[in-house]
């Protein structure tokens, strides 16, 4: 395996090798698992086994993140450049793309020539689709970075959950707001993953072309001039896949693809509710909020579900530090820390009363149980007020 | 930091087009030439940006974070 050194003056020269450098393959590996289900199912010519990659990720992934446990060990601060520069780590994510297309291509040709039925179809569009909402993890990865490939490579792969404006959104207005109640991916303190989802998913889009069409404007171009906009780039490939598709296997494809875009949205605005819920900076006694503090993003280092998403969980580090490599993002004391990996925390999430129950008391417990560092969802403010005002703050932070 | 700028008047300071730099990431931003990308015409000046203008690398600095590139003029940074 590779050793990272570092010469220094006198003594030993720092090492270090990165124990998980070739199971980051996992996270490549997503999107092969649908396509093996369908291989499973020329096998057995049985529908149930469509549904196998839900139950990888809701069923096996939770028991194995409690199995295999939690992982808060750091590279060297001073190696972070050297494991940055390590391509390796890239041609991952690259190679992620092209496995997203032949996936939802597959899928599309499954559906459109196989003798399913409608149950079989539902489950192939739920499956595929909320594995081509990983195809957002790893374009937010790509989008994050500052070179022009990287960049071409994130829109290109947001084409397959058709949700080019995401990188624009996140980059500039997802992080720019994070953990503030301007932002409509910062989910509130009592507002349920329903309630947040209708506000996140029109949010990011009204919020996507607003910056595109400002950065456009500022030089005189129309948001709508398509050799420029960098949301239509994404777009107009998202809808010549889907074009294709329903030229090529007919009207399946229409409630197919509005279930597998659907699905796939559903996994990011699961992973956005959870990543800074009630979570609140402060403001600054010139109007202007606090910077984004690796406290303002909840943390989770378990590592199967860490390994599954280019260490996607690891999220404060990502929001304080956003063009970091998937590689080098950090763990830190003391941060506001999930109670289990994204699988487990999605689930919870789906069941509202459940979710309050384990997750405000945490958000009480980070900030000491000063409500006014709590991001707390308007309709029921005062009622939160009157409800936790004084309450004893029980639950452990980590 | 400003040593480079430390001879000249302030007057001349002001109108002398900078180069700036993002604390967080790197990205850099030089007056005189603009960026075409981000629709600044060249010479146009980082506090005329509008407020809320966030870093185009990172997100998470705005104008009123940018520093005083202390490499003005003289070589490209490494964004890496
Ligand atoms: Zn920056």
């Amino acid at each position: 395996m590779k050793v990272y050194t570092l010469e220094r003056g006198d003594g030993e020269p720092l090492r270090y090798i990165d124990k998980k450098r070739f199971l980051w393959l996992a996270s490549l590996a997503i999107p092969a698992i649908p396509l093996g289900t369908f291989a499973a199912y020329f096998a057995t010519r049985s529908e149930l086994v469509l549904l196998f990659p839900l139950v990888f990720f809701y069923g096996i992934v939770p028991v194995l993140d409690v199995l295999v446990g939690e992982d808060t060990s750091n590279p060297p601060e001073e190696l972070v450049l050297e494991l940055s520069a390590d391509r390796y780590y890239r041609w991952l994510t690259y190679a992620a793309v092209p496995l997203y297309f032949v996936t939802f291509g597959a899928a599309a040709w499954f559906v459109g020539t196989q003798p399913l039925s409608f149950l079989g179809i539902l489950a192939v569009a739920l499956s595929v689709g909320f594995y081509s909402g990983s195809a957002i993890t790893v374009g937010h990865e790509l989008g994050h970075k500052k070179e022009k490939l990287e960049r071409w490579l994130a829109k290109i792969v947001l084409a397959v959950p058709a949700y080019g404006h995401f990188w624009i959104e996140h980059n500039r207005g997802h992080h720019r707001d994070v953990a503030t109640p301007e932002d409509p991916a910062s989910s509130r303190f009592g507002e349920n993953i329903y309630k947040f989802a209708l506000r996140e998913i029109p949010g990011a889009l009204r919020r996507a072309w607003a910056l595109e069409k400002g950065r456009l404007n500022r030089t005189g171009k129309s948001a709508f001039n398509l050799r420029e906009n960098e949301i239509l780039h994404s777009w107009a490939l998202a809808a010549a896949l889907r074009l294709g598709f329903l030229a090529a296997f007919g009207p399946v494809m229409i409630p197919f693809l509005l279930i597998h875009d659907f699905l796939a949205w559903w996994g990011l605005t699961s992973a956005n509710y959870i990543e800074h819920y009630g979570l609140l900076r402060r403001m600054g006694a010139d109007g202007k909020y606090e910077k984004p503090l690796p406290r303002h993003s909840w943390n989770s280092n378990h590592v199967v579900s860490n390994l599954l998403s280019f260490h996607l969980e690891r999220h404060s580090d990502h929001h304080a530090h956003p063009t970091r490599r998937y590689q080098a993002l950090r763990h830190f004391e003391n941060l506001p820390t999930l109670p289990g990996g994204y699988s487990a925390m999605f689930l919870l999430a789906y069941v509202p009363p459940l979710w309050f129950r384990i997750m405000n008391p945490r958000v009480l417990a980070v900030v000491g149980g000063d409500l006014d560092q709590v991001n707390i969802a308007p309709d029921i403010r005062d009622a939160v007020l009157a409800k936790y005002a004084g309450a004893p703050v029980t639950a452990a932070v980590a | 930091m400003s040593s480079a700028y430390a001879s000249a008047s302030p007057a001349a300071v002001a109108s002398e087009p900078a180069r700036w730099r993002c604390p967080e990431c790197g990205w850099s931003y030089d007056e005189a030439q603009g960026d075409r990308d981000e629709g600044f015409a060249p010479n146009t000046r980082l506090e005329s940006f509008p407020d809320d203008w966030s870093c185009p690398d990172c997100g998470v600095r705005d104008k009123r974070d940018f520093e005083r590139d202390p490499e003005a003029h003289t070589a490209c940074i490494s964004n890496e």
